[in-house]
């Protein structure tokens, strides 16, 4: 009989290749995977901030971490160097981050919490959240497709064609915010860079078509997962991390297959 | 039909464009100048993905933004994405409609103007393995899809092979012959200089506009590039100025 710690840890892992086929591929596709990785940090500052506002204003901190790592993605959307806007806005949401964090000295483990994530310690909550993210992510996604896959070619293209690229371009950058933010929870915001990336990247290198890389980045993410668990399962190793290892090592086989 | 009246346009303070005006009416129009002359910045402002701070531009009567329907685009090669796996067809579709899904016309659509450029045998490849040459004429079939009154293409036959070239030359002659209304910007004006019935000669300023037996010489030419630019004058009279690596 499997262990409820362990059927939690699937489910999330399940989830988690949903998440990086979708937020992944597109991430790639508008070549902005610098994104994760601002919204990751950024979600560590608006969770900081819940936790510090608790006795104020009780609500769960993720919902303080989405807000945030929304934030950057609006900038991300607004900014013409896109990646210069999440680069600053890294660095300012990691000093909100540190300051909060020390403001809130005998509940900052729960921040660390989020930082490194743990894929045996989420709650029903925790998979219930992002459950719920993730069929909003990809019902998002699949309504709205062919608008993400234009403004992601050809902006401006997509425009004279007479689609509302800007508000296409925020959602986009928005669900792939929320994305990284629901799956942080599992990998923790360092790793959650390597589990969305990597294996959308991979996909791409080797794919043939753009459903290709969405199935293959989904397959690569489950493998990664799978693996990451059955060791530490026998071993004393963090699951998020040899998931971690296992997608960016998946990415550097192909890209030394490809050169 | 196009006016643009006085229109001026500047980038965080400096100046991209300055007090243009032109008009044209069915016609296909070349617009050409050095690097950084306003060029692209100008054709942005016709579809309305920039919005002009001074002046007025009407495109067949309507604001800029309003006219879009009416307007096929190819952008410049390097505005688009070659890093993901993405299909010819997926491309050519994207110009038939803004619908959610495609329907059968518009299938037919896009095949017909793959057909056009001369490609159809690649509608199902992948954009990225294409050459240099091929793309551009995808792209140039993802504009002719729309069907649109008036087609804007932004270098067209940069790092185009010749046979690529005088292919679009071809359609852009025929679509002109069926009442398209046709804006090119170009780099290299030679290949297309007997084809075009006015030329708009832009350094900021409209240095001038006219047919290129009126605009293109020695003077206006020095005034637009800022230094003495040979010409070659060639025998049904057209002053072809020597630009870039191509000559005439």
């Amino acid at each position: 009989m499997l262990d409820e710690f362990i059927i939690r840890a699937i489910i999330a892992i399940l989830l988690l290749a949903i998440n990086a086929s979708i937020a992944g591929t597109f991430t790639i596709f508008k070549d902005m995977p610098f994104l994760v990785a601002g919204s990751a940090h950024a979600a560590l500052a608006g969770a900081a901030m819940m936790i510090a506002l608790e006795n104020y204003i009780n609500i769960n901190p993720l919902f303080g971490a989405i807000i945030f790592a929304i934030l950057v993605a609006f900038s991300a959307a607004k900014a013409k160097q896109a990646n210069v806007a999440i680069g600053i806005a890294f660095a300012f949401s990691m000093a909100v981050a540190v300051l909060f964090i020390s403001l809130i000295k005998e509940q900052a483990a729960r921040v660390w919490g989020l930082l490194f994530g743990d894929l045996l310690l989420l709650t029903n909550d925790d998979i219930f959240l992002m459950a719920i993210a993730t069929v909003l992510i990809i019902i998002v996604c699949l309504a709205f497709n062919r608008e993400f896959l234009f403004i992601s070619f050809d902006m401006e293209g997509a425009m004279v064609q007479g689609i509302k690229a800007n508000f296409f371009n925020y959602l986009l950058l928005s669900i792939i915010a929320v994305s990284t933010v629901v799956t942080m929870k599992a990998v923790g915001a360092i790793l959650v860079y390597a589990m969305l990336i990597a294996p959308a990247a991979a996909a791409n290198k080797k794919a043939g078509s753009i459903a290709g890389v969405f199935t293959m980045a989904a397959f690569f993410a489950l493998f990664a997962g799978f693996i990451g668990l059955l060791l530490s399962i026998y071993f004393p190793f963090s699951p998020s991390a040899i998931a971690a290892l296992v997608a960016t090592s998946i990415y550097f086989i192909l890209y030394k297959k490809g050169s | 039909m196009i006016e643009v009246k006085n229109v001026s346009y500047a980038y965080n303070g400096n100046i991209a464009l300055q007090n243009v005006t032109f008009s044209s009416k069915d016609e296909f129009v070349a617009v050409m100048g050095p690097n950084g002359s306003g060029k692209t910045t100008l054709i942005k402002l016709i579809m309305g993905l920039l919005e002009s701070e001074k002046g007025e531009i009407k495109v067949f009567g309507r604001e800029a933004k309003e006219a879009r329907n009416l307007i096929g685009y190819m952008p410049q090669k390097d505005t688009i994405a070659r890093h993901f796996p993405i299909r010819v067809k997926d491309i050519v579709l994207m110009g038939t409609t803004k619908r959610r899904f495609y329907t059968k016309e518009d299938i037919e659509k896009a095949k017909k103007s793959l057909e056009e450029v001369g490609l159809p045998h690649l509608w199902n490849e992948r954009f990225s393995s294409l050459s240099q040459g091929q793309q551009q004429r995808v792209m140039f079939a993802r504009a002719l899809a729309k069907e649109p009154k008036l087609l804007i293409l932004d270098e067209p036959f940069s790092a185009v092979d010749l046979p690529s070239r005088d292919k679009m030359i071809d359609i852009l002659n025929e679509k002109r012959r069926e009442g398209m209304e046709i804006i090119i910007v170009v780099h290299n004006i030679n290949p297309i200089l007997h084809e075009i019935d006015k030329v708009l000669l832009l350094n900021k300023k409209a240095i001038a506009f006219g047919s290129p037996r009126e605009v293109l010489n020695q003077e206006t030419l020095k005034k637009a590039y800022g230094t003495d630019i040979q010409i070659v004058v060639c025998k049904e009279g057209y002053c072809h100025p020597l630009i870039g690596d191509e000559h005439a």
